[in-house]
């Protein structure tokens, strides 16, 4: 016969031990599940998946009374291909980011939170990309082999296309500069002509140097047509001289010239 | 706001896995203290077929927009609402005007409508490209730089344009040819600020094996009396050409000149 009376105090303490266990890890568990959930995302929002599925689901009753139709495949497509633009560039993102991340995290000067936010981010990503493969095979067989590369190729053009335009939009700035700074190195040589009569024979020499140009620049190849900007180095040297270079500067400008020739 | 959607992708809404945040959305969320769910009335197959194929039966959170298609153009475009920020709105717009300009660029290709891999590469864009830089090149030849800077113009427009899944390599090969071309009839022109930015453009496009272009930069600068930068970007032009190259004594020659004409006007 078993005293139940004996064994109660163990079986409550057993009892009591493996609940408030239990009690525990489930708290724990949803305490850590919802901090995940809250932890800020690695990205901001992904535009081109936005668009991407709101043309999918734009509904054509939803519009107005006239019937709209269907998103045609094609815009489908482009909006496809930019999604996977933008997949491709928030992959190489994190891919330059792990190495550094991982070191970070090792010396311990980034907290936990920080490497599981970038985790999931991680795993988002490869979701993402399956996804956008296995779509874009829908629309045409084989595409989903070839839409990253396109999609790489379309990055990087687009980076390329930004730095032309950047280079491009300081054209105007430098125009002006120039302009502005030939005037004020031309006023001061008309002054400099105006004070010292001794510099005419510079002034024929200038208006000489166009005939020389051209004469040299006759039988210009591609090859040969450095020499032709040589010959407009004599004028330029004039116009920017300066009052107590001015003797010097033909001789120094023919200098350059026999260097540049070599 | 931005409305919250869940969008289903396959009528399995049993077996769904609970709700999984996807970039921002949960930020979103979050913000939100009242957020809309919209659940979209056509999940049966009936709008789009394509993605029926789609393994993955998982609830994807997006944010919709309520976007509207011109029937004619097939432009998208994004309806004025207070709902969005003037930010917003602008970063929306801008996205779908990318995406016009792709489709219109994705309509012009043949049936199945998809870019092609990079490579190989249409040589139809190339074989015009290479003759617009031929005349241009004869142009120069015989002295004619306004009408040479044309052609190389109307050249590097093309190349510009190469649709965006060509192989960005080719681009900017062909752009830093035409670039420096361009610089040295700009040059001949006198006209440095032009040439400088050409050059400055061509050296981008393609740092190594561009001796001239480098030395063109050197010039333009040199030539507006703007010593200290030419030395820069001489110094950087030898550099990437190899201190004892042969093709580098021509930068050399005029980092001389530079550093002397340097000299002189400090001394003055």
């Amino acid at each position: 016969m078993v005293n139940w009376l004996s064994l109660a105090v163990p079986l409550a303490y057993l009892g009591v031990l493996i609940g408030s266990l239990a009690t525990f890890s489930s708290l724990y568990r949803k305490r850590k599940a919802q901090k995940a959930m809250s932890l800020e995302p690695w990205f901001p929002a992904h535009l081109q998946r936005d668009i991407y599925f709101s043309l999918l689901h734009l509904d054509p009753s939803s519009q107005s009374e006239k019937k709209t139709p269907n998103v045609p495949e094609s815009v489908q497509k482009a909006a496809l291909l930019r999604r996977a633009t933008e997949d491709i560039r928030r992959v190489m993102t994190l891919r330059n980011q792990k190495q550094a991340l991982s070191v970070l995290l090792q010396r311990g000067s980034v907290g936990d939170d920080l490497w599981q936010r970038f985790m999931r981010a991680e795993k988002e990503m490869e979701e993402e990309v399956r996804d956008v493969v296995s779509e874009a095979n829908a629309y045409t067989p084989n595409w989903g082999q070839t839409i990253f590369q396109s999609a790489n190729e379309m990055m990087n053009n687009e980076i390329y296309r930004q730095r032309i335009k950047e280079h491009e939009d300081t054209l105007e700035e430098e125009r002006v500069w120039w302009e502005k700074k030939r005037t004020s190195v031309k006023e001061s040589f008309m002054k400099e002509l105006n004070e010292d009569e001794t510099s005419s024979p510079q002034t024929q020499s200038q208006t000489q140097s166009p005939a020389v140009k051209s004469s040299e620049t006759a039988p210009a190849t591609p090859a040969k047509a450095a020499a032709s900007v040589q010959g407009s180095d004599d004028d330029a040297v004039l116009v920017e001289a300066d009052p107590s270079s001015n003797q010097a500067s033909p001789s120094g400008g023919k200098k350059k010239k026999g260097k540049g020739k070599k | 706001m931005l409305p919250q959607v869940v969008c289903l992708c396959l009528p399995q809404m049993a077996e769904c896995p609970p709700p999984r945040a996807f970039g921002g959305q949960l930020a979103a969320t979050r913000r939100n203290d009242h957020l809309q769910v919209e659940i979209p009335l056509h999940f049966s197959e009936d709008s789009y077929s394509p993605p029926t194929t789609k393994m993955a039966s998982e609830i994807d959170l997006y944010n919709q927009y309520p976007l509207h298609m011109d029937p004619a153009t097939k432009a998208i475009t994004l309806p004025q609402s207070s709902a969005y920020t003037t930010t917003q709105q602008n970063t929306v717009t801008n996205e779908l005007n990318e995406l016009n300009t792709l489709h219109r660029a994705l309509i012009s290709l043949d049936p199945p409508n998809i870019p092609p891999p990079p490579l190989p590469v249409n040589p139809k864009r190339s074989a015009q490209i290479t003759k617009l830089r031929e005349s241009a090149n004869a142009a120069f030849r015989k002295n004619n730089y306004a009408e040479a800077i044309r052609l190389y113009t109307f050249a590097i427009d093309m190349g510009v344009t190469r649709p965006g899944w060509e192989p960005v390599t080719l681009a900017r090969e062909e752009l830093a040819g035409l670039y420096g071309n361009r610089a040295q009839a700009q040059m001949a022109l006198q006209a440095w600020p032009e040439g400088l930015v050409d050059a400055k453009l061509s050296v981008d496009s393609k740092p190594m094996g561009n001796v001239k272009a480098w030395w063109r930069v050197g010039k333009c600068l040199a030539e507006m009396t703007r010593y200290e930068e030419a030395k820069g970007f001489l110094n950087k032009g030898i550099e990437l050409e190899g201190q004892g190259a042969d093709s580098a004594k021509e930068l050399i020659a005029l980092l001389v000149d530079v550093n002397a004409a340097l000299k002189r006007v400090q001394g003055a």
